[in-house]
């Protein structure tokens, strides 16, 4: 097996472990350390698959995308943090209120403090 | 320098300038950001109207390279089309923002959390904008992720500048659901350059994507692209995202913001992939019946005011989806009626939703909240803002002469000539539980002979902003026409 | 590929996996965030491995360093408003918020279908020869600069990093947007210093970050480096100084900050702008200007970078205790209808 594939498959793996994390832990800092780990899985399966392809000659092109990928995230992952904490002054909780935001009968919907 | 050079110039990146000059934050220059961005959206639209009108659909290699080095704008009807009504919301959009929050500056609030965020709003929007017309021409995979980016992040700050708890709940879940969906987008962008070597999406398009890897990346980039929208069953984050988010950013998530990623998914399913598959379009065509189901059904449930049309929203872009199956009824053939009637419902989606929403923030501006049963005879003091809404709600139940109803009628027509009945009955269910909800909201508008005592006046150019959005979206049936011959330039298909 | 590379790789890939794993489970926020930067700086090592030095250096300066810094940060936020040794689920996660296990099983089971399809459709699947990254290789010489990821950055795809910057500039004016505490980072200008140790490092750190970063953006155009590491790496500089108190902390409300924030974004759009009647492409440099220009504006955008890190990591919006005046705003939309009228009750 080309060693180059091993980081594809872990960029798949990452990627996914990170995505199915992202919907499952409620604390929203784990949320957005997950969606920081989707992005790497993504950079992982861009930067080693084409070398794979072409191993004669670099690919700038992904390692530009990735580039520009990371400084998005270190900019989402900003404000994501700054949300987040306004969210727990607002409610003293990591969490965002569960409830079904579809009944207009539940608090969430009405406008009434549900805490 | 070609018109397609100069326009596309100057409506993406007078808008960025403008929010430059907005970051300034000074109250004066505040204004000034808002007008130079709103003019240089209007003359830039304008003018690639007339050149697609004129030469055809256009591009400007950015750089000067061309595809694939380097980045190209696409310059077609669809696009176009997009910007203009992007242009006429966000201009009359701004007018009214300037009024909204221009008391903070004023008033003590200023130091108040709400005042801070006040003056954030110009720069945000115009940003917000920039991210807007940037997608309406991007020709490129990967240019799209980083306008979506923006788009995003902006579109989330805004819902926060309301400072309540909800607020700021539904600003987060609406950044997250958005972050989500952009690398999910992304993952799709990774597996077909890692297929294909390209991101240019003439490019791709000229290679017809096909196979597991390309499969999957639409369903990816499907996915990520319907939780941005909005789509039944990734709807849950809208409405307290577009009821919180004050009154002028409400208009702009719900008018503008859910079709950028709306405009992509057209794109990627038709430009691109070339129809994609059948079943495929026949799933987004029923998700979108379960959206103007559920979403009418709730509208009519609920009991603030703004809630209420923030599930309008999510009932009207199921609209938009029914149009997916339509457009090609058999393999090599495109119905013209189904295209040109989703896009126009979009379009007027855009023009009626902005008008309804501005028009509610005022009801609520004038009584302080945004219950149902606190806008009691408002009517009778803002006259022009319950007509504002209610023109704007008969538009987009479909009424004659609006461009709801041209756009509805295309989209029927379309349906009935390959005898689609489901979704014939779906359409005309919808509209009917349209009407009803925006009945239910006049009805209380009307509800008391004498208006409410406790009552603060509203800005003359909040009301007109609002009433002359709903004019636009009735006039625009009157000149469809002229709507129609712009979105065939080009088509679904234009590579 | 020697036995050795392969060993070495297959370690590198087996700890990034298990890393991600294990901050993806702990419940522990701050054992969480030392993972998190672990996993960043392994994953240097893997960009490095796959031959991408550029990205190995933003890696280690961005996504370790600057997202590490500002995970860490947040930390130290929450917990000095619990308190020491108090437990709290701000810091340590019980998972009881979690959604239901059905939905956790119907989601894993998804994903790891996807998973499985995605591996082997990637790997199995048939390629079509590349024919990029020689087209770039063969214009390269037309962009100005010879290394080539800096080429793609900043000339054949210099729309793109402009709206990059346009997205620093977005979450910049929303993290402004936010409210915040009165408690800042860092001591007042003119504060006593009362850290012999933070101060020495500063005198050395500083001066060797500022020359390192500066040779970084110059050396861009040809070797790894350019505007974005030498921006985080100026980043540091400037925590460091504020940190001191040898700079004020940087606030929305200081003109010159938000000048320079703009000005990285206002300068490449008026570059791209300005070549506009002359060659008729917006950003399509004249010929013998490619070079000179690209400089300017990596430069430009090596201050606004560092300035938007600083104040993205200095300025995190403190943790307010709740506010009940603000609570009894409208929450049903309007804010301003029940700010303005004093948050009387309805």
């Amino acid at each position: 097996m080309n060693p180059v594939d091993l980081y594809m498959l872990a960029g798949i793996a990452i990627t996914l472990i990170a995505l199915y994390a992202a919907l499952t832990r409620a604390h929203l800092f784990w949320k957005v350390l997950a969606i920081n780990l989707m992005g790497t899985g993504i950079f992982l399966i861009l930067l080693a698959a084409p070398s794979r392809r072409t191993p004669e000659i670099a690919d700038p092109l992904p390692q530009a995308m990735v580039l520009t990928g990371i400084v998005v995230a270190v900019a989402a992952t900003a404000l994501a943090l700054g949300i987040a904490l306004r969210v727990i002054a607002r409610s003293d909780l990591p969490f965002l209120p569960d409830g079904d935001e579809d009944d207009p009968d539940s608090p969430g919907s009405t406008g009434e403090a549900s805490r | 320098m070609t018109p397609f050079e100069l326009w596309s110039t100057v409506v993406i990146f007078g808008p960025l300038l403008a929010s430059v000059v907005a970051l300034s934050a000074r109250p004066a220059l505040l204004r000034a950001g808002l007008v130079l961005g709103s003019l240089s959206a209007l003359v830039g639209s304008a003018g690639l109207w007339r050149a697609v009108i004129l030469y055809g659909p256009g591009r400007h290699l950015l750089g000067g390279w061309g595809q694939p080095l380097g980045i190209e704008l696409w310059i077609d009807g669809f696009g176009v089309a997009m910007l203009a009504v992007t242009a006429l919301v966000g201009a009359l959009t701004s007018l009214y923002a300037n009024s909204y929050f221009g008391d903070l500056s004023e008033l003590s609030v200023r130091e108040s959390p709400a005042g801070r965020g006040a003056r954030f709003f110009a720069p945000l929007w115009l940003l917000l904008w920039t991210a807007l017309n940037g997608i309406y021409l991007s020709a490129d995979l990967f240019n799209l992720y980083v306008t979506l980016e923006i788009l995003g992040l902006s579109a989330a700050a805004i819902v926060t500048l309301a400072v309540s708890r909800q607020a700021t709940v539904a600003g987060m879940r609406y950044l997250l659901v958005s972050l989500i969906g952009s690398l999910l987008y992304l993952l799709g962008v990774a597996l077909l350059y890692v297929q294909y070597g390209t991101l240019s999406l003439e490019g791709l398009a000229a290679i017809g994507p096909s196979g597991p890897i390309p499969a999957i990346a639409l369903a990816a980039m499907t996915v990520g692209m319907a939780a941005k929208t909005a789509l039944f069953p990734f709807h849950a984050w809208l409405p307290p995202a577009h009821a919180g988010a004050p009154a002028p950013g409400s208009a702009i998530l719900s008018a503008l913001v859910v079709k950028g990623s709306f405009f992509i998914l057209v794109r990627l399913w038709f430009s691109v992939y070339g129809g994609g598959s059948p079943e495929g379009l026949v799933l987004l065509g029923v998700l979108g019946s379960g959206a103007i189901l559920w979403g009418s059904v709730l509208a009519l449930r609920q009991v603030s005011l703004k809630r209420l049309i923030a599930y309008s929203t999510v009932a009207q872009l199921g609209y938009l989806f029914v149009m997916f199956p339509l457009l090609i009824p058999e393999p090599g053939l495109w119905n013209a009626d189904a295209w040109t009637g989703g896009l126009l419902l979009a379009i007027s989606h855009a023009l009626a939703k902005a008008a309804m929403f501005l028009a509610a923030g005022n009801m609520s501006y004038a009584v302080a909240q945004d219950r149902l049963t606190a806008i009691s005879g408002v009517a009778h003091r803002l006259p022009m803002s319950f007509f504002a809404f209610g023109v704007g709600g008969l538009s987009l139940a479909g009424l004659p002469p609006s461009a709801g109803f041209v756009g509805k009628w295309l989209l029927l027509r379309s349906a009935f000539e390959t005898a689609h009945w489901i979704w014939i009955a779906v359409i005309a269910v919808g509209g009917l539980l349209t009407i009803a909800y925006v009945l239910k909201v006049l009805r209380y508008a009307l509800d008391r002979d004498e208006a409410p005592e406790d009552f603060r006046p509203v800005p003359r150019r909040m009301e007109w902003a609002a009433a002359l959005l709903a004019l636009a979206a009735m006039a625009l049936g009157v000149r469809a026409l002229e709507l129609v011959e712009l979105l065939l330039v080009g088509g679904p298909f234009p590579w | 590929m020697t036995a050795l590379g392969l060993l070495l790789d297959a370690s590198v890939v087996l700890l990034l996996v298990a890393l991600a794993t294990r901050l993806l489970l702990t419940r522990h926020l701050f054992e969480a965030i030392v993972l998190f930067v672990s996993y960043g700086l392994t994953l240097s090592l893997a960009w490095v491995r796959l031959g991408a030095p550029n990205i190995a250096l933003a890696e280690a300066a961005l996504g370790a360093g600057v997202t590490g810094a500002l995970f860490l940060n947040t930390y130290q936020r929450l917990a000095e408003r619990i308190g020491d040794g108090a437990k709290s689920p701000l810091l340590e996660d019980d998972g009881s918020q979690d959604p239901p296990s059905w939905f956790k099983g119907l989601l894993g089971g998804g994903v790891i279908l996807l998973g499985l399809g995605a591996g082997w459709a990637l790997i199995g699947a048939g390629r079509r020869p590349a024919f990029l990254p020689h087209e770039i290789a063969a214009r390269l010489p037309e962009t100005g600069v010879q290394n080539p990821v800096t080429g793609v950055l900043l000339n054949f795809r210099g729309y793109d990093t402009l709206l990059e910057i346009a997205v620093l500039v977005a979450a910049m004016a929303g993290v402004w947007s936010l409210d915040r505490g009165s408690r800042r980072f860092g001591r007042a200008r003119g504060e006593p210093d009362e850290d012999p140790v933070l101060h020495a490092l500063t005198r050395f750190a500083v001066p060797v970050t500022v020359v390192t970063a500066v040779y970084l953006t110059w050396v861009g155009s040809t070797e790894p480096g350019g505007a974005f590491q030498a921006g985080s790496l100026l980043a540091g500089a400037g925590v460091l100084l504020t940190v001191a108190g040898i700079l004020p902390p940087p606030t929305a409300a200081s003109r010159p900050v938000r000048a320079m924030v703009a000005g990285g974004m206002a300068g490449f759009v008026l570059a791209g702008i300005a070549v506009l009647p002359l060659t008729g492409q917006f950003l399509h440099y004249p010929e013998g200007w490619a070079y000179p220009m690209i400089l300017g504006i990596e430069a430009l955008l090596t201050v606004s970078i560092a300035v938007v890190l600083v104040e993205l990591f200095v300025d995190v919006p403190a943790v307010p205790e709740p506010d009940p005046a603000l609570e009894s705003i409208d929450p049903s939309g309007d804010p301003l209808g029940r700010a303005l009228r004093g948050g009387e009750d309805s």
